[in-house]
């Protein structure tokens, strides 16, 4: 942004940018005059140096050519006479000898006695003097008048003449013309630089040399004829070897520079003060008729145009003022029309506000009615929100009791759901005891009879614990509990299982019962297999139940989708058909009439139940019915394929059960001891402890609910003391959270209670082949020991083969056991082995072994280790053994 | 007002400094007249000296300014002249080059601030002073000895002598010491002349007087001129003996003035013409080429003093006089231009003289 001056400020900047520019000019003129006369004055110089030069040269040269001539002309007799005028005429020569050849002085001029003894042989005006020029000594003090002179010596005829020359003596015009007063100053050197003319006498009675002399050789070398550091101009004369220097004294010339110095900055002055004067005059003239300019405007600003004309001192300000005068008289004529105009409106606005009034009222009053309407409607809103308040609160009361009625309805469903689960429970762990021993005891019987009344029996059983199932089921399905295992089985293997069961039963009704498409079946998933045999059974008791004649065939088809199979499966019978179609069928405890449950029994909760589950898998279930021609059901179920199959199938040679229920504990103790199983008994889980930290076992069954010590706590502890023994869960509880926390603890698998004696053997590693054994063995050598043995104790042939069996498996486990005792010589076990088997080979009366234990134990005991160890060999050697490794 | 204080200070300062730009030596001399030879020559050396000191530099960065006075050989004016030294504050003097002048001036001198040095004063009444005054010559007693031992070798008993009686402090104590020798050599002076003013009277006394004597030698005791216009005058009475002069004579218009008639004179000599040095060769070249003329004692011995305080000054760091006395005693052992001298406790010196005979218009130095 442009920096703001004033006027004044403008104007004295301008006044001193002019008078500094004036000095400096006046300066530049002075310096420049200065060197002009200084050039001048050197022009002037070097001109009287010229006439100096030429005034010294004759004033030298004229007197020692006349004396030449003289000499050479005039004879000898007369020279004294023509000497005395000559000396007189020529004030420079101070003397003049005459010497002979031999340096004696011939003569003297002015006449001096004493002179005339002198020998100039080795003066060196004398020794130097030539004929053709005239030699010029160095300065010397005269002996004669012992005042500084230079002699100039030549050798004239016989003689040496010696002129002894004082040159002050020679007057020089040119010291007066100066160009500036008298500071012209004329000085003649020798060539040794010694003064011989000089104003200043001393320089030449002293002998001095010319301070700068040295400096001007050098300068005479190169034709530069100025000193000008010295302000000297010279002249070197060839003639006679002298420097004539002309002096100019510079400060001379500045003083009468100074002169005119003074003369122009006064002039300067007076022009500068002239100036400053009119620029603050006009400023001030200015100022004031501004001053006047600006009072008329700040009247017209203010509204009073009465503006008075005034004098004022410049035209241009005037001419300003006369416009401002003018434009003040048309403002003054305008506002007086905008003040007509402002009246008029201003009427006008009166006008208007007192219309204005009149609605501002009417419209107050119309507000005031509002009000009142307002204040009206507000209450009956008041009494309406009373209202309202008290009938939510009745509502929220209703409601409060509406919820309450609610919570125990759900607390009463529930309670019923609980008490049929626990009723269902309670009562399916006597029906197990019932049906296990019904089915133990069935094994036993051999009497037609009552083994067809103990079939009445299992059968009634299992009709009963269905219909227990069913029930929990129901109440599952009921309450929303039912759950759905994942656990991975072969559909075939599963549901041959079920088919099996049926096949006995149809043809023990008389009844054709075919399967088809087993192959397409034979397939690994995950899903539930308890449910999916449930369907099998629910759907398959039903067509049984309803066929007395003709055939129940089951056509089995199985599609692939990727990671499922979907089962297509058809069930046709030759029954009495249904008449029930459509949902009523699925109903609970719904039957196609009431004649059926008489004549056929069932809960009718089998198809409930059933379409469940199928709705569960994803499946679907319809029936078609011809009441003449029979039942056909087709139903589908979708099932996870299983890729990785992994079915524990182990050898177990000594297990250690753990079950606190008397009457699971006889049952399973039966059946370890029909499959000969080498067991413990353990009634809590502390027992099992003590059991397992004493013996090694390859197996562990734990029930779950025990006194004393749970299955879950009891699997938790045996895990810290071994990671590798196998435990399997046997429980009641069938529900995943079981199954989980079993897995969580560290159980291996898991089995449902009633437990399953197919399954049972399964993992325990009861297989055919042993089955196969048994037999062999029966029939050779075997029998006639178990004939022995029954003999003895009176038991079953059968068990009593399976004692001997049991035994010489353990007597090879034995022998194993002792072979490696041997290598590590731990000949205590070995005896301990030996006692062991030496009751057990007693107790199955196999004489000859027994005797050969008894021999081999006393040897032991004698420390006979190698005749025992021999001895032991031999019993590998018995024909049973043989038989049976 | 606290920084405007040092600034007219250092203001001041400059003025000062710009006052003493120049270390001022005074010389002083009989600069004109026929007595002025000695004067000329030594002030001629001095400025040579100064020349070469202010090409190098100056001394403590200054130049040397040489304020020359002309004392016109004029005893009364001695003492005015130390006083216009001391008013224009020159503190260190060159000269006088005359014991007649020195001891004009002594008394003023040491009634003052200032010191003189002289290289050419050698009046045995100044030995051993500590004063004001130093001298850059042995006394002249050692002329004497020196003078002596010539006669001795030339078998020259019996002398006049003839004696310049206006050089008092030199002359008459330079002929006592010369008789003590010569008489102690079995020699003796047979006849003496003094004269304060050569005439045609002096001569003829003189003839007068030695028509009839007997003598070996004639011991001449004047300025250069003097010595010249006496030895023409015996010569030209077939005056027939050795001529012996001091070193006052020995200038270099000794031979202009004196030509044949003083060949084989024999003269005190402060110069070595017997060897070649190489300093002494230089400065002998300068000085020609300056002035045209022979290097005499006289400048030598004024070159090498000029020298020597240069030196002092230089060393001292001071152009005080007392300073460059105190400094000039404390260096003591100066280089001349042709061998060693010594300053002893006094500031006297007593480097050795020599005695040249003059052969063929030339110098030959024939007592080293």
């Amino acid at each position: 942004m442009k920096t703001k001056r004033s006027l004044k400020e403008r104007l004295l900047l301008i006044c001193i940018v002019i008078i500094v520019t004036s000095l400096l000019l006046c300066t530049i003129t002075i310096v420049l005059v200065r060197d002009v006369l200084i050039n001048d004055l050197v022009k002037h110089n070097e001109s009287i140096l010229i006439l100096t030069n030429n005034q010294i040269e004759s004033s030298v040269l004229t007197p020692l050519e006349e004396l030449e001539l003289t000499f050479k002309l005039i004879n000898s007799d007369s020279i004294d006479l023509f000497l005395e005028v000559y000396l007189k005429a020529n004030p420079i020569v101070s003397n003049i000898y005459v010497a002979n050849e031999d340096a004696s002085v011939k003569s003297i001029y002015p006449q001096n006695d004493q002179a005339y003894t002198w020998n100039l042989s080795y003066d060196p005006s004398f020794l130097n003097a030539e004929a053709d020029h005239w030699n010029w000594s160095q300065t010397f003090i005269s002996s004669i008048t012992n005042e500084t002179v230079i002699s100039a010596s030549k050798k004239i005829n016989e003689y040496v003449i010696i002129a002894e020359l004082q040159l002050d003596n020679i007057p020089i015009d040119a010291q007066r013309q100066a160009l500036f007063g008298e500071f012209v100053r004329i000085e003649v050197l020798d060539k040794w630089g010694t003064y011989i003319i000089s104003s200043d006498t001393n320089k030449i009675s002293g002998r001095y040399r010319m301070p700068y002399f040295d400096e001007l050789k050098k300068l005479n070398s190169l034709s530069d004829q100025t000193l000008k550091e010295h302000s000297i101009i010279f002249n070197y004369n060839e003639k006679m070897s002298w420097y004539i220097l002309v002096n100019y004294d510079q400060e001379e010339i500045d003083r009468s520079i100074i002169d005119w110095f003074l003369i122009i900055i006064l002039i300067w002055s007076v022009f500068s003060i002239i100036l400053v004067y009119s620029i603050l005059k006009y400023f001030t003239q200015s100022s004031n008729d501004l001053e006047i300019i600006g009072n008329h405007t700040n009247y017209v600003s203010i509204g009073d145009y009465n503006l008075v004309e005034e004098d004022l001192y410049f035209t241009e300000f005037k001419l300003l003022d006369d416009q401002l005068l003018n434009m003040a008289c048309i403002i003054s004529d305008r506002t007086e029309e905008i003040i007509a105009m402002n009246e008029n409106l201003e009427k006008l606005v009166s006008e208007r506000t007192f219309e204005l009034k009149n609605t501002n009222q009417k419209l107050k009053d119309e507000i005031q009615e509002r009000e009142l309407i307002e204040e009206k409607i507000r209450l009956i809103n008041q009494s309406l929100d009373n209202k309202v308040k008290e009938r939510t609160i009745e509502l929220e009361n209703l409601n409060d009791e509406l919820n309450k009625s609610i919570i125990e309805a759900h607390r009463a469903n529930e309670a019923k759901s609980k008490f049929l689960a626990i009723m269902s429970h309670e009562m399916r762990t006597p029906l197990n005891g019932i049906i296990g021993f019904t089915h133990m005891l069935s094994l036993d019987i051999k009497d037609p009879e009552q083994h067809k009344t103990l079939e009445l029996v299992l059968s009634s059983s299992k009709v009963l614990l269905t219909l227990i199932n069913d029930v929990l089921d129901v109440s599952k399905y009921e309450a929303g509990k039912m759950k759905f295992e994942k656990e991975p089985f072969n559909f075939k293997t599963e549901i041959e299982e079920v088919l099996d069961s049926f096949r006995v039963l149809s043809e023990a009704k008389g009844l054709e019962f075919l399967v088809l498409g087993y192959d397409k079946i034979n397939v690994d998933v995950i899903g539930d297999q308890t449910k999916v045999k449930q369907i099998f059974y629910n759907l398959l008791n039903n067509a049984l139940k309803f066929t007395n004649v003709g055939s129940i065939s089951i056509e089995c088809n199985c599609r692939t989708n990727p990671n499922m199979y979907m089962f297509d499966i058809v069930i046709t019978d030759t029954g009495i058909g249904m008449k029930a179609t459509g949902n009523q069928l699925f109903e609970p405890f719904t039957q196609a009439d009431d004649s059926i449950h008489r004549t056929y029994g069932g809960t009718g909760l089998g198809l409930t139940i059933t379409k469940e589950i199928l709705n569960h898998m994803m499946g679907t279930i319809e029936f078609i019915n011809d009441v003449l021609v029979g039942t056909k059901c087709h139903f589908t179920m979708c099932l996870e394929a299983n890729d990785q199959v992994d079915t524990i199938k182990k050898n177990y040679r000594r297990i250690l059960f753990v079950e606190d229920h008397i009457v699971n504990q006889t049952l399973m103790i039966r059946f370890f001891e029909k499959y000969n199983v080498p067991f413990d008994l353990a009634e809590n889980g502390l027992e099992a402890i003590n059991l397992f930290e004493k013996y090694t076992y390859d197996l562990i069954l734990m029930d779950c609910q025990m006194p004393v010590m749970n299955g879950f706590e009891a699997t938790k502890k045996i895990r810290e003391l071994d990671s590798q023994i196998e435990i399997i869960a046997m429980t009641a509880y069938t529900t995943a959270d079981d199954r989980k926390k079993c897995h969580e603890v560290g159980m291996n698998d898991f089995m449902t209670k009633p437990v399953n004696l197919k399954t049972l053997k399964n993992i325990i590693g009861i297989n055919e082949s042993l089955e196969v054994i048994i037999e062999e063995v029966k029939d050779d050598t075997i029998r006639s020991y178990a004939e022995n043995l029954k003999n003895h104790i009176g038991f079953e042939i059968e068990i009593c083969i399976e004692l001997i069996e049991t035994f010489i498996s353990q007597l090879l486990k034995g022998l194993k056991e002792i072979d490696s005792f041997k290598i590590t010589k731990d000949y205590k076990q070995i005896k301990t082995i030996l006692h062991r088997l030496k009751g057990a080979s007693g107790t199955v009366r196999l004489d000859n072994i027994n005797s050969i234990i008894i021999a081999s134990e006393e040897l032991m005991i004698n420390e006979h280790y190698e005749e025992a160890l021999e001895m032991i060999n031999t019993l590998k050697m018995e024909k049973l053994i043989n038989h049976l490794r | 007002m606290n920084k405007i204080f040092p600034l007219l200070l250092i203001a001041l300062l400059l003025i000062s400094c710009g006052e003493s730009e120049t270390i001022k030596i005074g010389v002083v001399g009989s600069m004109s007249g026929n007595q002025s030879e000695l004067s000329v020559s030594g002030r001629r050396g001095i400025e040579l000296a100064v020349s070469i000191i202010n090409e190098q530099g100056g001394l403590l960065g200054k130049e040397v300014e040489l304020v020359v006075k002309d004392d016109l050989n004029d005893m009364s004016r001695a003492g005015d002249i130390v006083k216009e030294f001391v008013n224009e504050d020159i503190e260190i003097v060159i000269g006088p080059f005359t014991s007649r002048m020195m001891l004009a001036a002594y008394d003023s001198v040491e009634a003052h601030e200032i010191l003189y040095i002289s290289p050419t004063v050698c009046a045995d009444s100044l030995n051993q002073k500590d004063d004001h005054f130093i001298r850059f010559i042995a006394s002249s007693r050692e002329q004497a000895v020196a003078l002596n031992e010539v006669a001795l070798k030339n078998s020259d008993k019996e002398f006049i002598v003839i004696i310049d009686e206006t050089n008092i402090g030199f002359n008459q104590q330079l002929y006592q010491n010369f008789k003590d020798i010569l008489e102690g050599n079995n020699g003796q002076i047979n006849y003496v002349l003094e004269y304060s003013v050569l005439d045609s009277g002096i001569f003829k006394t003189l003839r007068d007087s030695i028509k009839d004597l007997d003598v070996d030698g004639v011991f001449i005791i004047s300025n250069a001129s003097d010595f010249a216009t006496i030895a023409q005058n015996l010569v030209l009475n077939d005056f027939d003996a050795s001529l012996y002069g001091t070193l006052w004579s020995h200038t270099n218009d000794i031979l202009r003035l004196g030509g044949k008639d003083i060949e084989n004179a024999y003269l005190v000599s402060g110069i070595s013409q017997s060897e070649v040095y190489h300093d002494f060769n230089r400065v002998f070249l300068d000085y020609y080429d300056r002035y045209g003329e022979n290097l005499s004692f006289s400048a030598m011995y004024s070159y090498e003093t000029m020298m020597a305080l240069a030196e002092a000054i230089s060393k001292g760091r001071s152009s005080d006089w007392e300073k460059a006395k105190s400094t000039l005693l404390e260096i003591k052992n100066f280089n001349g231009l042709q061998f060693q001298y010594e300053l002893d406790k006094y500031g006297d010196s007593s480097r050795p003289y020599k005695i040249d005979q003059i052969i063929n218009g030339g110098f030959l130095t024939v007592e080293d």
